[in-house]
């Protein structure tokens, strides 16, 4: 079945076409929503939210991007809802901005950097995955959290200044 | 904002995992989206019992809280690390300034056992006359028919969860135990089914 | 009889050597890797377990003190192998501020072991301490707790023993099983059946496709039961004359005792709801709704 086949019988509420857009789709949406929430129950009930409404407002998709990038952006707002304390996003000042952040010479380790991206606070985490590992712009990020540009550029700042400090107790 | 080596931490998220979710996740999806069918079809649903929600929200974080917090973590493979800690504990704990004690103890111990008896791997021998009723059921797509057919869905993706937890960590009888009572719990759909069609 | 004194000893030597030959082709090698540590407890402090295929027991104690000690076992006809795969369980802590978090795990999730793997945790801490456990297949087995536990469990049979306070229970295709439980408790249970005796406090079950016997105390304020596709079996305890009950089944069977006057507030073919009130001042309200499935009141003997 092609992609805009299986949208169309997603469409009609064909529950064979909905599990098949499901299995393809659900591992990348299950990993986003984790990245975004840091706990995997908070990602799963993100999932399940996020997917139930993907088939109720399939209508709309008009095909303006991929499905996958449509879906992705109704699963990742449905985290970013979910999170339990909604991240406070202020525009903090970035008297910073000269600052240098160096990663070092040597190869990170996946897995502390996992881990540390999983204890960043819930905002600074939310623009860091975004961005960073999900790759949307800052413009689409301040869409997205309602936020200003300027607030997304210094929580992803913050975020790494963070996150390198987190790195540099692990090595 | 300036950065060097970034290389380095992108060569570190190209490689980031991926997981799957829980195998619990589809099921639950599919449940939603027949409650969104039946609130259509049926405007009596709001005659059906209702029911309580999982109370349980708070069930998922706390970690997000903790991260202004300095992390102390500890890896027992790097055991270096953790005896260094320990005497560096030691020392804090000698001047008074710590309350915690010394790191963990780790000891092998080394023994026999009788072999158990060894297990028959047979519970996929049934399996086509499984799959021949579940494409059955869907081939007749009626309401009674379904639900078992969803039934037997839940027991079979559950089946599946038991079989990896069996590969994972060897065949333990406990596990073998909870397999064969999904067998049973499957028997039963499908002699339902059966009985239907 | 000389000639069997004689030939007996004889025999025995004959059949000596094969029976330990037999026997060690019959023996397995246990590797055990134990980890112990303690962490002092004061007020706010917190224990969360997340566990694989782990046994957790979760004990308590008078002392200022968590008490961890988690045993590694890896099973196997050869030793080398036993060795090597027993490496591959992970041991993890972290501390975080007054949050102790425990975690096992395979650091090769893709690793398809000959051995046989278990993992078993022992923990010890006073009983205020507020436990949050997470378990995947295994078991949890909880004694004396005060304060405050919740549990996640998947294929995970759930053991309580005397516990009290706030107790969240989430469980799928694990049992429960609970014995002097006392105090605000909510359960959601799918395909696990539930057995819980002596208890009281304010309860609410949510269970689909399981067998619950439930046998409440005098102390039983409110027991909300709300069972689909599930047997719902209530004992009403002796000296609980001041329970009152609303019951109501949809398809399925109601079998009340005899003894007790009842008032029937709807029947149809499908659907009955019933109300018993108190036989004295009235102590506390047991409220059960079960679809498809037998409702069953009766005596604790």
């Amino acid at each position: 079945m092609t992609e805009a086949e299986l949208i169309a019988a997603c469409r009609r509420q064909d529950r064979r076409a909905q599990k098949e857009l499901y299995d393809r789709y659900n591992r990348a949406m299950y990993t986003a929503c984790y990245r975004i929430c840091g706990d995997f129950d908070l990602a799963n009930d993100a999932l399940q939210e996020g997917f139930l409404k993907v088939f109720q407002k399939l209508h709309t998709f008009r095909g303006e991007s991929t499905i996958g990038a449509w879906m992705k952006v109704v699963i990742v707002r449905t985290a970013l809802n979910r999170l339990r304390r909604q991240p406070r996003h202020e525009e903090l000042p970035l008297h910073h901005a000269d600052e240098e952040l160096d990663w070092g010479h040597s190869a990170l380790d996946v897995e502390y950097l996992e881990q540390a991206i999983r204890r960043l606070p819930d905002g600074y985490r939310a623009v860091f995955v975004l961005i960073e590992v999900e790759g949307y712009k800052h413009q689409e990020v301040a869409d997205m959290l309602g936020i200003t540009v300027g607030t997304s550029k210094s929580q992803l700042f913050y975020a790494k200044k963070k996150l390198r400090e987190y790195l540099k107790a692990y090595v | 904002m300036k950065e060097k080596n970034y290389d380095r931490l992108r060569a570190a998220l190209d490689r980031l995992p991926e997981y799957d979710p829980p195998a619990r996740s589809w099921p639950e999806i599919e449940r939603g989206l027949e409650r969104e069918g039946e609130s259509v079809r049926e405007p009596l649903s709001s005659r059906l019992p209702t029911y309580v929600p999982p109370t349980a929200v708070w069930n998922a974080v706390n970690e997000g809280l903790d991260a202004q917090k300095r992390v102390v973590r500890r890896r027992l493979p790097r055991r270096l690390l953790a005896a260094a800690a320990a005497v560096a504990l030691l020392l804090f704990a000698a001047v008074g300034i710590s309350r915690w004690t010394s790191g963990p103890r780790v000891t092998y111990a080394y023994s026999q056992e009788s072999q158990p008896d060894p297990v028959t791997s047979d519970w996929d021998d049934d399996e086509a006359s499984f799959q021949r009723a579940r494409a059955e059921v869907r081939q007749r797509d009626e309401p009674i028919l379904n639900n078992l057919g969803h039934e037997l869905d839940e027991l079979n993706s559950a089946r599946e969860e038991v079989k990896a937890m069996l590969v994972a960590y060897g065949e333990s009888p406990a596990v073998i135990q909870q397999l064969a009572e999904i067998e049973r719990e499957r028997d039963d759909v499908y002699r339902r089914i059966i009985v239907e069609l | 009889m000389i000639v069997v004194r004689l030939l007996l000893p004889l025999l025995l030597l004959w059949l000596l050597p094969g029976t330990r030959v037999r026997a060690q082709a019959d023996l397995r090698e246990v590797v055990t890797k134990t980890i112990e540590d303690t962490y002092p407890y004061s007020l706010g402090s917190e224990l969360a377990v997340e566990g694989e295929k782990a046994e957790i027991i979760v004990e308590t104690w008078a002392k200022p003190q968590i008490s961890v000690r988690v045993v590694l076992t890896a099973r196997h006809q050869r030793l080398e192998t036993a060795k090597r795969e027993l490496e591959n369980l992970e041991f993890v802590t972290e501390v975080a501020g007054k949050k102790i978090y425990l975690k096992n795990r395979r650091k090769d999730e893709a690793a398809k072991p000959q051995s046989e793997l278990t993992v078993e945790y022992f923990i010890t801490l006073p009983e205020e301490c507020p436990v949050y456990l997470k378990s995947h297949f295994g078991s949890a087995t909880i004694s004396n707790l005060r304060n405050r536990l919740r549990i996640n469990g998947e294929f995970s049979v759930i053991n309580m023993d005397n516990v009290q306070g706030l107790l969240d229970i989430r469980t799928r295709f694990g049992d429960i099983v609970g014995e002097k439980i006392d105090g605000n408790v909510v359960i959601n249970a799918r395909r696990s059946d539930i057995s819980l005796l002596d208890v009281g406090g304010t309860f609410t079950i949510n269970a689909q496709y399981g067998d619950l016997r439930l046998s409440p105390n005098p102390n039983m304020r409110d027991l909300r039961i709300n069972a689909d596709k599930s047997n719902v079996y209530i004992y009403e305890p002796v000296g609980g004359e001041g329970l009152a009950y609303e019951l109501a089944s949809n398809n399925g069977e109601m079998n009340l005792p005899d003894n007790r006057s009842l008032v029937e507030l709807e029947r149809t073919n499908e659907w009955r709801r019933i109300q018993i009130g108190p036989n004295s001042e009235r102590s506390g309200t047991i409220t059960a709704s079960v679809t498809f499935g037998k409702l069953f009141l009766g005596k604790q003997r």
